[in-house]
């Protein structure tokens, strides 16, 4: 019944370290392009969403 | 945060939230409502405030005298205080006088949680703890794929480094920080599902533990030792929306 907690490997391995970071210039492309989508999102409208942005929700 | 305990979530936040409302048989579970960190969506984060709090419980269980000296003149104050401090080094004052870094307080819980380990996950969890540490105390900046706020500055960086002005003389600066945008995308940083915390997992700019494939699958299916998975059932028989959800659900009969 626990199949869904066990996956046998629920962390990398055994030891605590962080999987190993890919490779420097592919991580640094994949942030560039994150940022370029922010840019696409929020250039425009930045400003009327922070004015009409309501908190919703809270348990 | 403004205040220590509370009923509130939203407004008045405090710390510890005492709604004593466990969702489970009252004689075997009670409800610990922490407040601190709700809106963490990073897996590291979510990790290790489940397992150390949970260490931290197991050490107050056991009326462990260490804890006494680490206690906070004013937490209120001092969760204030360290969230503006981007260096870490503020000394906090404690209810004995003395003072103490939020990384000198953590890394003497750490010694103490320790022997309250008791099995491979609590052993994982205090390794993790252990290694986050180190790398704060060094550089908060190098913690930017385990260290949510370290995570959120520094996109925030790039796009103020992206939408620098440079003037006649060559002087570089950054976007200010009150430009619409920064603030838009910090309100953006936790919307669920496709929130910038979100995307930027998705770009692989942090540290993963749990498997995407695990997580898709416990979409639709509920992991089978929790209460989520009876309110998953019954959304999926009734899947239409229902005003008592969460009535309905309480009279439904036992579960975990």
């Amino acid at each position: 019944m626990a199949q869904t907690f066990s996956s046998g490997q629920p962390y990398e391995d055994d030891a605590p370290e962080p999987a190993p970071a890919p490779a420097k210039a592919e991580s640094t492309d994949a942030l560039d392009s994150l940022l370029d989508e922010i840019d696409d999102s929020l250039q425009v409208n930045a400003e009327q969403f922070v004015r009409s942005f309501v908190q919703k929700g809270g348990q | 945060m403004e205040a220590e305990l509370g009923l509130e979530t939203t407004l008045r936040r405090p710390i510890v939230n005492t709604r004593d409302e466990p969702h489970a048989e009252r004689a075997r579970w009670r409800r610990l409502h922490v407040i601190i960190g709700d809106a963490n969506c990073l897996q590291v984060p979510t990790y290790l405030k489940i397992g150390t709090t949970s260490l931290v419980l197991s050490a107050i269980e056991a009326d462990d005298e260490r804890l006494d000296a680490l206690v906070l003149a004013d937490p209120v104050s001092a969760v204030q205080q360290v969230s503006h401090d981007l260096t870490l080094r503020a000394a906090l004052p404690l209810a004995s006088g003395e003072q103490a870094t939020a990384i000198e307080i953590q890394r003497a819980l750490l010694e103490i949680c320790r022997d309250y380990a008791s099995d491979a996950d609590d052993a994982l969890v205090v390794a993790r703890w252990e290694q986050i540490l180190a790398v704060l105390a060094r550089d908060p900046m190098e913690a930017a794929a385990d260290v949510e706020w370290v995570a959120r500055l520094r996109l925030l960086g790039r796009l103020r480094d992206k939408h620098a002005s440079v003037a006649a003389d060559g002087a570089v600066t950054p976007l200010a920080w009150d430009a619409p945008m920064l603030a838009a995308l910090d309100l953006q940083w936790s919307r669920l599902g496709d929130g910038w915390a979100a995307r930027l997992e998705g770009a692989g700019q942090t540290t993963v533990l749990v498997d995407a494939q695990e997580v898709a699958a416990a979409v639709t299916r509920a992991p089978q030792d929790t209460r989520a998975r009876l309110r998953g059932g019954m959304v999926a028989a009734r899947p239409e929306p229902c005003r008592c959800g969460g009535l309905v659900e309480r009279g439904a009969g036992p579960r975990r």
